[in-house]
């Protein structure tokens, strides 16, 4: 772990379970796995802080924990799936392009809760769903809660059903789109607690030791969830507790437990991150035969012929992403995963090359990953740039270690002038370094938003107050004069001060999310190198 | 010099590098700008996304907040003062079954005869803490307002001076 991963993990996860958490988090990622009692001692916070803080890490998959077999349990932070937060957007983004809004909730909801029961899910986001519908309060107009809504596009769910108060979303749509969720593998179950048959003499022990079978990843439990999502009768944030304590009594959720009680799931990540690649290089190959793609005929009415020649372009393209392995029926044709990694990475590594230090340096660095080796004179000849100028443009994107140089000495004693000194790129090397670079700069993105936030707190605080006096105003049918005053109480100038605030969230946002992508591409990459295939 | 300047790379005879009088620049001369981020629909919908769950996590159990810091002098009015969840609460109901023994909280009591309930969300916990927070009002006899320790008084900002001031 390097420190700009750690830095990193401290820093994602602060921003989402708060600082106690963070610290407990980082001392783990720090010191490697540990026993409460050590968490405890060198952290210095409350037992109970730590306790409540480890319940958070486990039930998220952040933290594992181990029976050891002296009897101790020992707790171990998972840096790299804690990374993974950042990815969160994109994985919900990911699943309403699949499944639409239901799908996306779904996986929001795992997300934010880290393991649930597919009751618990379904019920959960019908209420959800039901909440942006159409229809709505039939006493008065509520201004929309706010943020939740998210711009949603025209919700078409399959089955409306028109309860008394507008229309609400059925239990079993949502169960049907969390099935077709587990059959895609997009959300798997999480291992369990094992049966064992109660022994009276043995006490039971200090952690359950959890199980899962592979068969049984995927299976969804036979459960007959009837139902429709509940609106919430009042919008107001302050609801009537009782009101709502009341409603639950009468569902009967309170009284017993769910029939798939135990039955917990969660986010297959590494689903996820196989469909992202798939789509990196589809769209990859899309992009190189974009004229071939495009006049392909509506429809898979392709003949056999043509797509014997589609395949062979393919397989032929320098790229190599298809090969073709033998000649029987016709050849077995197979996508390069490993090669359309590295192309991937390596057309980032060029892009940035491009970016950071011009068109010129890009063309030397294209030069040198076809032509593997080069002395300082043949880059100058083939790049058709003067010398003086390639060699500080070589000079400088090895100070960056882009390229590297290789030595290969003529004579034993290796002097200088009898040496020759081969400019090359080392692609996994080269990832490696930039990956670093990635997570230094999500880390400090990080850093200068909350810098810019923390700055203009006072006016943000003002700012949220103000909204809420206007909010509440507007659901009791104020004036507009009224309206107006309370608007006033932000000044023009706080009003700049606070569009320049949320430009400059915004950007950094997703600068931050952008970053992720580069990360995703250069992490597939290195990890394919370093699984034997 | 106390040292061989050639080590360093200074020959003989040449002239020392100038004395640096302040510190580098805070950063390096950026050369070629950043390329435009890329917009569309896409970006947009993800970038809401991100902060949505920002906002969303601060306000989930699961965002351990430190507990209130421990007042310099025990009052009366902080038995029925609203209190902010305490270090050795927990405000969701994790399956204690997957868990090790040794993190399990004791939940405090704040009503005798409270029976736990295993809810699975973590959303219903929060509305139960509501309806034992009124039911706990029922209780007394004073209203809250009524307990006023004097410890807020000249923290409020004095921003809006259109008040009059009696």
């Amino acid at each position: 772990m390097t420190q700009a991963e750690i830095k990193l993990c401290s820093l994602l996860l602060q921003e989402h379970f708060g600082e106690i958490v963070e610290k407990i988090g980082t001392y783990l990622i720090r010191t490697g796995t540990q026993p409460l009692r050590m968490i405890v001692n060198d952290t210095g916070l409350l037992l109970d802080q730590v306790k409540k803080a480890l319940c958070v890490l486990i039930q998220h998959n952040l933290v594992t924990y181990q029976l050891q077999k002296r009897g101790f349990v020992e707790y171990e932070a998972q840096c790299k799936r804690i990374l993974r937060i950042l990815r969160y957007p994109r994985y919900i983004y990911t699943a309403k392009t699949l499944y639409n809004d239901t799908g996306e909730l779904i996986v929001e909801e795992l997300l934010l809760n880290g393991k649930m029961t597919m009751s618990a899910v379904v019920r959960k986001v019908a209420d959800r769903l039901t909440e942006t519908m159409e229809g709505g309060n039939l006493l008065k107009k509520i201004p929309k809660p706010k943020g939740r809504t998210r711009g949603r596009q025209s919700l078409t769910p399959p089955s409306l059903s028109s309860g008394l108060d507008g229309k609400t979303m059925d239990y079993a749509d949502v169960s049907n789109t969390f099935v077709r969720l587990a059959d895609t593998h997009f959300v798997q179950r999480c291992p369990l607690v094992p049966e064992i048959p109660e022994s009276p003499d043995a006490p039971p022990p200090p952690a359950p030791t959890l199980v899962i079978n592979e068969k049984d990843m995927y299976v969804v439990p036979r459960l007959n969830l009837v139902g429709k999502g509940k609106r919430r009768r009042s919008c107001d944030e302050e609801d009537n507790g009782e009101h709502k304590a009341k409603k639950q009594k009468q569902d009967g959720e309170s009284s017993e437990p769910p029939p798939d009680d135990g039955i917990y799931w969660q986010v297959n990540i590494d689903r996820f991150h196989q469909h992202f690649r798939d789509q990196g290089i589809v769209s990859a190959v899309a992009n190189r035969m974009d004229q071939i793609f495009r006049s392909l005929p509506a429809g898979y009415n392709i003949v056999k012929q043509v797509l014997d020649q589609y395949l062979t372009l393919l397989a032929d393209d320098p790229l190599e992403f298809v090969g073709k392995s033998g000649d029987s029926g016709g050849g077995m044709y197979t996508v390069n995963l490993h090669k359309a990694l590295a192309s991937l990475a390596t057309a980032t590594l060029e892009s940035i090359v491009e970016e950071r230090f011009g068109s010129r340096c890009a063309r030397i660095f294209r030069l040198l990953l076809r032509k593997k080796h080069l002395e300082q004179k043949q880059v100058e000849d083939f790049a058709m740039i003067p010398a003086k100028e390639a060699k500080d443009m070589l000079y400088k994107m090895l100070s960056e270690n882009f390229v590297s140089l290789q030595e290969i000495p003529k004579t034993p004693d290796h002097a200088p002038s009898r040496t020759f000194y081969l400019y090359t790129v080392n692609v996994p090397s080269s990832a490696r370094m930039l990956l670093h670079r990635c997570y230094k700069s999500v880390a400090n993105l990080m850093e200068r938003r909350q810098y810019e936030t923390k700055e203009n707190k006072r006016l943000l605080e003002k700012s949220q107050r103000v909204e809420a006096i206007l909010a509440s105003m507007q659901a009791t049918g104020a004036e507009d004069t009224q309206l107006q005053e309370i608007e006033e109480m932000i000044t023009a100038p706080e009003r700049q001060q606070l569009e320049t605030l949320k430009r400059n969230v915004n950007k950094i946002d997703a600068s931050e999310n952008q970053v992720d992508e580069t990360i995703f591409v250069l992490e597939s990459f290195i990890e394919s190198t370093v699984r034997r295939p | 010099m106390t040292f061989n300047v050639e080590a360093v790379g200074i020959g003989k005879g040449d002239a020392l590098p100038p004395p640096t009088l302040q510190p580098s620049p805070l950063f390096p001369p950026l050369e070629h700008r950043a390329a435009p981020l890329p917009g569309g629909e896409e970006g947009e919908y993800m970038l809401a996304l991100k902060q949505e769950l920002r906002g969303a996590m601060k306000n989930l159990p699961y965002f351990v907040k430190p507990g209130a810091p421990r007042r310099d002098i025990e009052r009366y009015s902080d038995k029925y003062q609203l209190s902010s969840p305490v270090d050795s609460a927990i405000d969701w109901n994790p399956d204690w079954r997957r868990l090790p023994r040794e993190l399990k909280i004791r939940v405090r009591r704040l009503r005798k005869g409270r029976t736990t309930i295993l809810i699975p969300k973590c959303k219903q916990r929060v509305a139960l803490d509501k309806e034992e927070t009124i039911k706990k009002l029922e209780e007394t006899d004073y209203i809250m307002s009524y307990f006023d320790n004097g410890e807020d008084f000249g923290a409020d900002s004095d921003d809006n001076m259109d008040e009059a001031v009696y």
